[in-house]
């Protein structure tokens, strides 16, 4: 079928930050993740968990705690700011301080009225939610120590906090603490030492739940102020805790990596009392648990070791399918590499700078299997950095290297790049047109001559590029009128052509000839993770989350023949079982009928010329027909070669010279650069 | 229902052990006891002939070499089952056992060696077990408690008045009490000691060691050595555990007063309870080495972890003083000896093609060259080697080789050898060695042989402590440039292995590079 010369590239450094809060959006099925640099992910619990918005972090901006109150999402940090955000263009909509030191946590009550913060200065603050903004409203009594942990109980009136040594329970009416519930220090430490509450739940059935420094998860009376339940859960800190839509189930997040579930059941059979009893111990960490969430069918986990991974409930899962398999999410859905390639060029995108890095060269042939001698060593040849403390959202470099361009949340900066011998420098455009404010997501065309820029309201702004700078030239919009944000932007081979994808799942084609909309493709129920046209056919090729694929031609506005068969057909299971998303597509050029794409394990080349895999058939095929003489392949090929030769694939990417390019990051090396684990005795050691 | 009722045993060949009205176990001459129900209704109507009996096998026991010609056996309860005619499970094929067993965990329970020969006959009455045996009855009383697993482990904790499981009692009718005991004189070792033989309580011996240890002092020599070897089968194991120190001292410190008094079949048999090391009895081997009585001293040095070297020295000098002739009609061992056989014919005659088989070719240029033209060449590897000692003495040669011992304790002693000596038994360690190194392939199948180490350990011994004599002595000369050659040949080999570890690590850093690099160029072929 064919060799392929392959770049292996490690040297980009990229590296995940730890989780730090975890909030559940119930109706929508949405999951917003908090890291420690700031940023927040929203994914589709629905959709295998893609991440279809991520908005960009800031320097010194450390998220404390995250809330939905109705569709709208808070957070709160140690910078002391509440900030909203506005998820249909992705970014911070306004900050505020409280007033109140650092805040430690947020939540608001299930009302959708009020937000209650807790604040180093000991102060818990009702801020009412506004249609357009939050307003405060007034404090609580205030206590000496720290507020480090709220819950409301679902009725509104009363609100439980997490302190330094004990819980308090306020009256939101009065503002006056109902009850003082002193937590014991653990024994393990000294009795001096302060014990956390970390974690508060209040449950509507008046029980408050807490988990501590000391390792304990307590269950408490809010009648009587008593402690009804101690389990001792850890030898370290109990960090997080989240309850069940119905209150059924308890998980909580331990330091030492694990996460326990608690489940309210009856401890005589068919008797109505019902008791918290401990269940079920998931060990998928190797650091700290910061954040913990139980959603419909699965808990949600993540913490220092950066990963976020759902861990299903078998017990509520009927049936087994994808969503019944554990699911470890540790890259981004989207691309942090681009490349140029005419140029032979590779941009790396970190949080507050990008990196671009020239390929290496080899002589010779080799056979396949092997290594090529290296005469010339990959270089880096340009380290810039972003002014300013918001961290970049998307960048690109053009395709014939000369160009550079990346997007904050509120500014867009366009370079232009001079490589003669061994001499780069860069020069900012800096008259950019007002539409280039700031982009969602940025595209050049594939001659260089046009950037396309994503923009408010599903809209794409074009501007063309020559030697002395750049001009508007036009705004795409949609028909549809979308204000949802969009991901993903490609530009077909021969300029005619421009793609957008957005997290509505709406895909709009427009001619750039016109300057207009051509067509939309019909609205799939998954997200598309990666799309591209075909060099040739301008077909458009897409892949979904869901692992689903379609071709859709632009001239005739409908699906291809072949992605027919394919839905007929059905895809193989095991393709269909697959975690990660496929996050780009490419085309051979030697061979119009094969598509190329990838995702963090594996790459493939689907041939269309041949056919599709039964699900009896074996998928995993490469080794028998390597093994197999010439002319008996044929009978055993089908259309999916999957090559697994490179492991934890950042991005895969093609080269002018029909070289492939394949950024890969090994878990070790990331794994090697987070902080230590809790020292755990183990035996023998 | 089951009722199990203590009956008439009947002995067998084949079949029956009868029955009583509703259960009957029988044996058959595979070792297996069966039992039936049988209905007394059917019995009673009992016209049908010959019917065929349901069974269910309940106990299985080892049969041994021989036929089971004549066996008894008789239900005690409803989990024991006394046996006779059957062989111990540890004492080889001899049948004249008395045992007990529990059905239920298959385990034995408790055994009687009853001497003179058993008939087939057992009876049970009262509580208490009726065995013919020689010229004797022993009337047995016994006790059957509830069968436990703990019981059938040996594990109950109770007061060890209680724990026995029978008391045996034998009361001799016949006038002579030892006269038709069979004296058991083989010298068989039996290595699975009996698990269960403390059960039965060896009260039946009528002498005790104070008894016996007065005999040793005053009878003849033949009286003596009948009375320990009763003891020894008599006695149980606990008792003979501790009397057996003692027994070897008195018979050691007689021997040493009395020159005409050599106990050998005794010490023998002593030996062979393995209750003895060198430390219980110091005198013995002085005295067997003495006497040279190298059967024992083989017993000896096989058996004792804990033997001095100056004893070792002495042992090994008199080996190799001693000429073949003397040694060769010593009765030893038999494994050790064919050992020595095998290994000194093996690859007599068929040596040249396994010299040429690994493609070694050991004369190298530069050995070559080292030699005169005129002189025949005499390759130091080649392995047409003759044993330089008989098979015997080699034999002998292997046990002293493979005892324990401490280097700097033995150094001092090895000394003592004579320059004839320490040629002899090197040239001999030689031979050993090249047969090993060229039969390396080949493992004789033996209980005991010197390892490769320990041969060239005693080589580096010997060399040590004697090595400015032998250089300088004429005879030895041979023999020492003979392991120059060979270790230099080693020394070359392990050079060129040397060379060929740089290449190797070579191949290993470079698979490592390839996968820790940041970049490569790779071409990957799907198909």
């Amino acid at each position: 079928m064919g060799e392929f010369k392959v770049h292996q590239v490690r040297f980009f450094e990229y590296m995940p930050t730890g989780i730090r809060a975890l909030a559940f959006h119930a109706q929508n099925e949405k999951m917003a993740v908090a890291r420690m640099d700031g940023s927040v992910e929203i994914c589709d619990c629905s959709d295998n968990f893609f991440q279809e918005k991520v908005i960009p972090g800031r320097e010194q901006c450390g998220i404390e705690a995250l809330s939905w109150v109705g569709d709208r999402l808070f957070s709160a940090g140690l910078n002391g700011e509440i900030a909203e955000y506005d998820l249909t263009n992705q970014k911070v909509k306004y900050t505020i301080d409280a007033y109140g030191g650092p805040i430690w946590t947020i939540t608001g009550n299930k009302q959708g009225t009020h937000l209650a913060v807790g604040c180093e200065d000991g102060n818990v603050k009702l801020f009412e939610v506004n249609e357009d903004k939050i307003q405060f409203e007034r404090n609580l009594n205030r206590q000496k120590g720290r507020i480090i942990s709220l819950s409301w109980h679902p009725s509104g009136s009363k609100i439980a906090a997490g302190m330094m040594d004990m819980i308090q329970v306020f009256n939101v009416e009065t503002g006056h603490s109902i009850h003082r519930m002193l937590v014991d220090r653990g024994l393990r430490t000294s009795r001096s030492e302060e014990c956390v509450v970390w974690s508060v739940v209040y449950l509507s059935d008046g029980t408050i739940i807490s988990g501590d420094s000391a390792g304990m998860v307590k269950m408490w009376d809010d009648c009587t102020g008593t402690l009804i339940k101690s389990h001792n859960v850890t030898k370290s800190d109990v960090l997080a805790l989240s309850v069940s839509q119905n209150e059924d189930s308890l998980v909580a997040g331990t330091s030492e990596g694990f996460v326990v579930q608690f489940q309210f059941v009856s401890v005589v059979l068919e008797k109505d009392e019902k008791e918290w009893v401990r269940t079920r111990t998931f060990k998928n960490h190797t650091h700290d648990i910061r954040a913990v969430a139980e959603i419909t069918t699965a808990v949600v986990s993540g913490g220092m070791d950066t990963q976020l991974v759902v861990r299903p409930l078998l017990d509520k899962v009927e049936v087994r399918s994808t969503a019944s398999a554990l699911r470890k999410i540790l890259f981004p859905h989207r691309r942090l590499v681009s490349c140029a390639k005419k140029a032979g060029l590779m941009l790396f995108q970190y949080p507050s700078h990008l990196e671009l890095w020239r390929l290496g060269e080899s002589e010779g042939q080799a056979i396949p299997g092997s290594s090529l001698p290296i005469i010339k060593k990959p270089e880096k040849l340009l380290l810039l950095k972003v002014k300013g403390e918001e961290h970049i959202r998307c960048s690109i470099v053009s395709p014939c290297g000369e160009w550079i361009a990346y997007s904050t949340a509120s500014s867009l900066r366009l370079y232009r790049l001079n490589c003669d011998n061994n001499n780069v420098s860069i020069t900012k455009i800096s008259k950019l047109p007002k539409v280039l404010s700031s982009a969602n997501q940025l595209c050049f065309s594939p001659d260089s001559s046009h950037l396309f820029s994503a923009s408010i309201e599903s809209s794409v702004h074009m501007v063309s590029l020559n030697q002395l700078g750049c001009k508007y030239v036009a705004t795409l919009k949609p028909k549809s009128g979308s204000k949802q944000a969009i991901h993903l932007l490609t530009a077909s081979e021969d300029g005619k052509w421009l793609a957008s994808a957005n997290s509505d799942h709406e895909v709009q084609v427009y001619n750039l000839q016109k300057r207009k909309a051509h067509c939309t493709v019909p609205i799939y129920s998954s997200a598309v993770s990666a799309m591209a046209f075909h060099p040739t056919t301008n077909c458009l090729f897409m892949v979904h989350a869901d692992q689903q694929m379609f071709e859709f031609s632009i001239e005739q506005k409908q699906y291809t023949d072949w992605s027919r068969s394919v839905q007929r057909n059905k895809l193989h299971h095991i393709w269909l079982k697959r975690d990660t998303p496929v996050t780009n597509v490419m085309f051979n050029p030697k061979n119009p009928s094969h598509v190329i794409l990838h995702d963090m394990y594996m790459l493939c080349v689907i041939d269309k010329s041949l056919p599709l895999p039964e699900n009896s058939t074996q998928f995993y095929n490469q080794l028998t027909l390597k093994s197999l003489p010439a002319e008996e392949r044929k009978f055993y090929s089908h259309a999916f070669k999957i090559c697994k030769t490179f492991r934890e694939i950042l991005c895969v990417e093609q080269m002018l010279d029909q070289s492939l390019v394949v950024v890969e990051r090994p878990l070790m090396d990331i794994t090697t650069q987070l902080p230590a684990p809790i020292k755990q005795k183990k035996f023998a050691t | 229902m089951r009722i199990v009722t203590p009956l008439m045993p009947i002995l067998t060949g084949n079949c029956v052990l009868m029955a009583a009205e509703y259960l009957c176990s029988h044996s058959d001459s595979n070792g297996s006891v069966y039992e039936s129900v049988l209905s007394l209704r059917t019995s009673s109507t009992g016209a049908e002939g010959a019917q065929k009996l349901p069974r269910s096998v309940c106990l299985s026991l080892s049969v041994g070499e021989g036929q089971v010609t004549s066996a008894a056996a008789v239900v005690l309860d409803e989990a024991h089952l006394a046996v006779v005619g059957f062989p111990h499970p540890s004492a080889g094929a001899n049948k004249d056992y008395l045992c007990i067993w529990n059905i239920h965990f298959q385990t034995l329970q408790a055994s009687k060696e009853m001497p003179g020969g058993l008939f087939t006959q057992l009876w049970c009455y009262g509580g208490k077990l009726y065995v013919p045996h020689g010229k004797t009855l022993s009337v047995i009383p016994f006790e059957c408690r509830k069968s436990s697993l703990a019981a059938a482990m040996g594990r109950l904790k109770q007061s060890r008045q209680s724990e026995s499981q029978s008391c045996a009692l034998v009361s001799f009718w016949t006038t002579q009490p030892h006269g038709d005991i069979t004296k058991t004189q083989e010298t068989r070792r039996i290595s699975t000691r009996q698990v269960n033989g403390s059960n039965v309580k060896g009260t039946s011996s009528a002498q005790t060691v104070d008894q016996l240890t007065e005999h040793i002092k005053t009878e003849t020599l033949e009286a003596v050595q009948v009375v320990v070897g009763e003891f020894i089968c008599r006695a149980s194991q606990t008792d003979l555990q501790l009397a057996a120190g003692r027994i070897a001292l008195e018979l050691v410190s007689r021997s040493q007063m009395d020159g005409n008094f050599y106990p050998h079949s005794a010490f023998l048999q002593l030996l062979n309870t393995q209750y003895l090391c060198h430390s219980v009895c110091p005198g013995m081997l002085l005295l067997a080495l003495e006497k040279k009585d190298f059967d024992l001293c083989q017993t000896a040095f096989q058996l004792f972890p804990d033997i001095p070297e100056a004893i070792t020295c002495a042992y090994l000098k008199a080996i190799l003083s001693t000429p073949d002739s003397e040694i060769d009609s010593v009765n030893l061992d038999m494994d050790s000896v064919m050992f020595m056989k095998v290994l000194t014919q093996i690859g007599c005659p068929s040596e040249e093609e396994v010299g040429q088989q690994n493609g070694f070719c050991s004369s190298t240029p530069e050995d070559s060259g080292s030699h005169t033209p005129s002189k025949p060449q005499r390759d130091p590897l080649h392995l047409d080697i003759k044993c330089p000692v008989g098979l015997y003495k080699s034999t002998l040669l292997n046990d002293v080789v493979q005892t324990a011992y401490s280097d700097r304790l033995l150094l001092p002693h090895l000394k003592d050898l004579t320059v004839p000596h320490v040629i002899l038994f090197l040239q001999y360690l030689q031979f050993l060695y090249l047969r090993y190194s060229h039969e390396a392939g080949i493992q004789i199948q033996a209980l005991r042989s010197p390892s490769m180490a320990q041969i060239v350990d005693w080589v580096c011994l010997l060399l040590d402590a004697h090595f400015t004599v032998l250089v300088m002595a004429p005879e030895a000369k041979r023999l020492v440039s003979d392991l120059h050659k060979f270790v230099r040949s080693q020394v070359k080999l392990y050079a060129e292995l040397d060379k060929i570890e740089g290449s190797l690590q070579v191949l290993k850093k470079d698979k490592q590079s390839e996968d820790s690099g940041v970049y490569s160029i790779k071409v990957i072929e799907l198909f």
